[in-house]
């Protein structure tokens, strides 16, 4: 979708009727990486729109690397920091060294769910592949569109539907219909990825908004945020904004990124579930709540540590959270756990109802209270003991 | 798809294939080496590398090693010993930098094929001397019914039984049996006597033997003895680079074997050889055949457990066009390789896997074409001929419109 | 004999804690406070593993003089990393429903997850303080039929406190831990039942193995661990393991021997494990079959009751991470036959407990550069130079 319009939209619901009122920026960058195409492997225009966005709000935020998988690595300096020369590369691992500012590490991933083309068929269909925890048997109907901007539409074969009445539909019983006439004049080529199709819509007045990749270009609108919030106002903590590749095929962009940078803290931002829906399982987690505080998930278990100070940063902050323990699913801080010796970890979620469906649907206020509280880590964890590695 | 058989292809083979040692894949076919017990392949493998390469070495967990010096620094006379420790990447492994600190600490290349196979374990033994199994990677209980298996270091003979068709009812007969249902019959009849001959935790194989049909082969191991032979192949030759080869453990356990192995080594790239499964023969339904039979080598572009490199999938892909070495893409249906180990190590290893087509895989009777073997040899073998390290040079950020996107289509 | 057998630390005083995943700090404290004696000193991560490191020693040098194995630059002892695991299967408030009613999730996986096990179960709720409780069924008199016989959903289910909402509130959070009330208790027939027999048992062992090796040389350094996060994918041992064997050469000394629980026979599970048979040691994939050789040569040793056990993938303890961690760790797996595992009811024998602590302990104190140097597979030799290369032109070595 056009982010012009997208980002004109909001205009039209009065600031003063929206709680934890949005940045314009903030706006600006939900606007421009939910237009960005992106499935897991192929997140090339994502991290384009995020190198954009940092250029154009966000200028003294460094740029420091891309790595072999494609992960895009940004800094922002504690107060008093060494002066933003040339941006260097992976800092040491001085986690035991007296006297330097605690390093903060926040990863967001740039990936989507999608599918992956395995074969034309003579008439010209595409059957596929899942990329990520797409919901195969809900895929019926849906539209997808190639990096080209070519778009189809998913169906199912009407006589093996049949053949499974009461079953679930299974991935080799659809095909993408792109209008192609036969297999020469189909322009997908085995290995073209898709993602849904879609775009930016607001809701109740520009207090909601619904796109096809909620998850997680809004965790990215909210790491970019409190990146250029962080830079513009440095805290005692040296911010590291991790925009990683391949989370929703396995967390593998976090498991390198980790590694590369030694830090105190890691934090992953991403969108999680919403128990406010009809004949929802328990989840208590609700649109308009605030940022979530994950305390478990189907991956990990935050540090206990981590989520005291999370939560103290909100009240001081008066930034509105609530606390997440999700059934299933999992995100990248379960592998910035792992990394080198074990790193106290936690994360900040925005609730999300539908996810890894077409339409899926934040609460603008609980995205402006993740950007704030993601913000809010450049204070660091001083005074704290928990952070510290022993000896 | 066609109805070409792969009996069909020409009679001599192209890019020297003719001159490949087929013995040795078929002598690596047949050996026995389940997960976790790849010894037997390991001395095989071991033996036939280790008149072409300068250094030789294993891990804790069974990985082999070979190196294989570049044509820059071969000529500098090395003492082979085991290196010192040091907090680098893979600096106590021989010949590392650290080893060799006169020369320039550049990463190999690593090219990684795995030993083992998938097959069967004795978990039990019953009060009749009947073996109880279990599956040593992805295993059906059809692949064993009515097969002879041999067992452990001795080579034990069993049979899987199948009662006699006139003694079954229609209803058992259409119904296949589950592993756990199934006993390895070993010709004794006591628990003693069984507990002489085999142990719990003893691995069992199919007793297959190689056959040669001429343009194609039939084995029990294809996967990845197939990968291993094409390795040993390679390393017969030099390149512009050092090349580490790994010859892997427990892929089929878990892909386990090739994350040490890239961690210790951490390589500026990888390679992996695989032997992978095809969906080519008659269905029903125009569907992917993912690879076929006597296409060539075969691409990958996304399987199950990594995202090929696009650099890498890009130079695989110009280096056969170069070489005019016939090639296919695999379609990215699922399945995962070592590379999905490999690519996460440290800091992220570029990789990209090859793979030869495989018909019957994870079975009594794998099929193989030489006409894609000797393609596959030929394929790396040009890829690392023309390797260069700009390939894998980081990706540039600091200039607008810079190709730095990884989305750049890989047609085929 | 005294109901502790031989065991410097009665199993019960482990079995009887509360350690649920990922708050496992009461069990960490107790085991480091029992090790601490016997160890040079006790660390906790960042995942809560608690990590106790104790020297090689031989007569009074500690570790120099015993190493040929790691090159003739190095002067490191081999190093045996011995694993136990802290937690015990857990649950997690998720929700606070009107009433005051409390749903739960597993803590970790809910896959292969047995409902069956928590039905009308006492519970522990790790709250503002800790409140007993219990998981609510519905009596059979108001079931339909139909659903007499099926397990219920996991959603189904709730913990009751016994408080109103508003006390509940008050003392109860979203992510409290959730554990199963069921103290150890000793049976006839020398067996130890309760929620957590065969891990807390299993640091008893851990801490018997240290005592027995402050009495007694041993040329390898020693890492007893006790691994949070054990039933959630072993993410505490990930995490030292990674770190133990981050380089190459530290990889290459260290050899692992991981303690877990294996499936006895019992109605429902057809297997020849037995209880009271001694500790099994695991053969398969997931354990370096020289560590499994040299563990037997040291049962048969010691003349200690044994069975082997055949794991044809990986095997549910730590090992299954410790092996491929970093530049990968040669493990061995030595377990404790245990019945109803996982359950309010798991059971163990006693005797088995201080027959796997002697096992260790006496392969342990065995444990030498010698052995660990034959683990670690030498160099092969390699033809000098290649006749394809002669053949291609090529430079040769």
């Amino acid at each position: 979708m056009n982010p012009q319009t997208a980002s004109a939209s909001p205009s039209t619901a009065s600031p003063s009727t929206v709680t934890n009122a949005p940045s314009a920026p903030l706006l600006d960058a939900l606007a421009t990486f939910t237009a960005a195409w992106g499935p897991s492997g192929r997140e090339g225009a994502v991290r384009d729109a995020i190198i954009a966005w940092l250029a154009a709000h966000a200028p003294t935020v460094d740029i420091v690397r891309i790595d072999a998988l494609g992960n895009l690595f940004t800094r922002v300096r504690a107060a008093g920091g060494a002066a933003a020369g040339a941006p260097a590369g992976a800092p040491a691992d001085d986690r035991t060294a007296p006297s330097r500012p605690a390093r903060i590490l926040i990863a967001a991933h740039m990936d989507e769910i999608g599918v992956i083309a395995t074969h034309v068929d003579a008439t010209g269909f595409v059957r596929c592949s899942a990329v990520g925890g797409v919901p195969i048997a809900d895929l019926v109907g849906c539209r997808v569109r190639f990096e080209s901007g070519l778009e189809g539409v998913i169906d199912a074969e009407a006589i093996a539907r049949k053949a499974a009445a009461g079953q679930t539909a299974t991935l080799d019983m659809l095909y993408i219909d792109v209008g192609a006439p036969d297999r020469a004049a189909c322009p997908v080529r085995v290995g073209d990825a898709a993602a849904y199709a879609g775009g930016l819509v607001w809701q109740d007045g520009g207090r909601r908004a619904m796109a096809h990749n909620m998850d997680n270009r809004a965790g990215c609108a909210a790491l970019a945020e409190a990146l250029r919030r962080a830079a513009a106002a440095p805290g005692a903590a040296e911010v590291w904004g991790v925009f990683t590749v391949q989370e929703e095929i396995g967390l593998r962009g976090a498991r390198t990124a980790g590694f590369d940078v030694p830090c105190d803290v890691a934090i992953a931002v991403d969108i999680t579930g919403a128990g406010d829906l009809p004949g929802a399982a328990p989840l208590a987690l609700a649109l308009g709540g605030g940022a979530a505080v994950k305390i478990s998930d189907g991956g990990m278990i935050s540090h206990r540590g981590v989520v005291g100070w999370l939560e103290r940063l909100a009240a001081d902050g008066h930034i509105p959270v609530q606390p997440e323990v999700l059934p299933g699913g999992t995100t990248d801080a379960a592998a910035l756990q792992l990394t080198g010796a074990g790193v106290p970890a936690g994360a900040v979620s925005i609730p999300t109802r539908h996810a890894h469906r077409p339409g899926q649907v934040i609460d603008i206020g609980d995205l402006e209270a993740a950007a704030a509280l993601l913000a809010a880590t450049r204070i660091g964890p001083s005074g704290e003991a928990w952070y510290t590695p022993q000896d | 798809m066609s109805g070409r058989n792969v009996n069909d292809v020409e009679s001599a083979l192209p890019y020297g294939g003719d001159g490949l040692d087929w013995a040795l894949l078929a002598a690596l076919s047949d050996a026995r080496g389940v997960s976790g017990d790849e010894g037997r392949v390991r001395d095989i493998v071991a033996a036939a590398v280790a008149p072409h390469v300068d250094e030789l070495w294993t891990d804790a967990i069974g990985n082999l090693y070979a190196r294989k010096r570049g044509e820059r620094v071969a000529a500098v006379a090395t003492t082979v010993r085991r290196g010192v420790g040091g907090p680098d990447a893979g600096a106590n492994e021989p010949g590392s930098p650290a080893a060799r600190s006169s020369e320039p600490a550049v990463p190999p290349l690593m090219v990684c094929a795995h030993l083992d196979e998938v097959g069967l374990m004795v978990v039990d033994v019953d009060g009749d001397g009947m073996a109880r199994l279990a599956a040593v990677g992805g295993v059906l209980g059809a692949a064993v019914v009515g097969q002879r298996v041999r067992i452990g270091a001795d080579g034990v003979v069993g049979v899987v039984g199948l009662p006699p068709a006139h003694a079954t009812t229609d209803a058992v007969r259409a119904r296949l049996p589950a592993l756990e249902e199934l006993r390895i019959d070993l010709g004794v009849t006591t628990r003693d006597a069984a507990l002489a001959l085999v142990q719990p935790g003893d691995g069992a194989v199919w007793d297959t033997a190689t056959v040669d049909l001429g343009p194609t082969l039939l084995g029990k191991a294809m996967d990845d003895r197939a990968g291993c032979w094409a390795l040993a192949m390679l390393l017969r030759s030099r390149y512009p680079m050092d090349i580490v080869g790994v010859f892997s453990v427990q892929e089929e356990a878990g892909t386990r074997g090739a994350g040490p192995a890239a961690h210790r080594l951490a390589p500026s790239a990888a390679f992996v050889l695989e032997c992978g499964t095809t969906d080519d023969t008659p269905k029903d339904r125009d569907d992917t055949p993912v690879m076929r039979v006597g296409d060539g080598p075969a691409v990958t572009v996304m399987d199950s457990s990594m995202v090929a490199d696009p650099r890498l999938v890009r130079h695989l892909v110009a280096a056969a066009e170069s070489a005019a070495i016939r090639h296919q893409i695999r379609a990215p249906k699922g399945g995962g390789t070592d590379g999905g180990k490999i690519h996460l190590a440290r800091r992220g290893v570029p990789t990209a896997v090859v793979s030869a087509p495989c018909r019957y895989l994870h079975g009594p009777q794998a099929l193989v074409s030489k006409h894609d073997l000797a393609g596959m040899v030929a394929l790396v073998r040009a890829a690392l001929e023309s390797w260069s390290p700009d390939i894998v040079a980081p990706i540039p950020f600091d200039r607008p419109g810079s190709p730095h996107s990884l989305n750049r289509e890989v047609a085929p | 004999m005294t109901a502790a057998g031989d065991l410097s630390v009665d199993s019960i005083r482990f079995a009887a804690l509360d350690g649920p995943t990922g708050a496992e700090g009461v069990v960490a404290d107790a085991l480091s406070a029992a090790l601490a004696p016997f160890v040079d000193r006790v660390e906790r991560d960042a995942l809560g593993n608690v990590i106790a490191h104790r020297r090689a020693r031989i007569g009074n040098a500690t570790g120099a003089g015993v190493t040929t194995a790691f090159g003739p630059d190095v002067v490191a002892a081999p190093r045996l990393l011995i694993v136990a695991p802290l937690d015990e299967p857990s649950m997690i408030v998720a929700r606070i429903d009107p009433g005051g009613f409390l749903r739960f999730r597993p803590i970790g996986p809910a896959a292969g997850v047995d409902v069956r096990a928590w039905l009308g179960q006492p519970v522990t709720v790790h709250g503002r303080r800790p409140l007993a409780g219990a998981i609510g069924t519905r009596p059979p008199h108001v079931l339909e039929a139909a659903v007499r016989d099926v397990t219920p959903d996991i959603d189904a289910l709730f913990v009751d406190v016994g408080l109103g909402e508003a006390d509940v509130r008050a003392a109860v959070a979203i992510g409290d831990a959730v554990t199963l009330r069921r103290p150890p208790e000793r049976m006839a027939g020398g067996r130890l039942t309760g929620k957590a027999a065969a891990g807390g048992s299993l640091l008893a062992a851990l801490v018997e193995i240290a005592r027995r090796l402050a009495e007694t040389p041993h040329p390898c350094d020693i890492v007893l661990a006790g691994a949070a996060q054990g039933a959630f994918g072993h993410r505490g041992a990930a995490a030292f393991g990674a770190s133990l064997a981050a380089d190459s050469t530290d990889a290459a000394r260290t050899v692992a021997v991981v303690l877990g629980a294996a499936s006895a026979g019992q109605r429902g599970v057809d297997s020849t494990i037995a209880l009271g048979a001694g500790p099994t040691i695991v053969r398969g994939p997931n354990v370096h079959p020289r560590v499994q050789q040299a563990l037997v040569g040291a049962a048969k040793r010691h003349e200690i009751p044994h069975q082997l056990e055949a794991a044809p993938g990986m095997t549910r303890t730590a090992a299954s991470v410790l092996q491929v961690a970093g530049a990968g760790i040669a493990c061995a797996v030595v377990q404790l036959p245990a019945r109803y595992g996982g359950t309010a009811v798991e059971t163990v024998a006693e005797v088995d407990v201080s027959r796997l602590a002697r096992l260790v302990a006496a392969f342990a104190a065995g444990l030498d550069g010698e052995i660990v140097a034959a683990l670690q597979p030498a160099l092969i030799a390699v033809g000098s130079t290649a006749a394809d290369d002669r053949a291609a032109g090529r430079v040769t070595s």
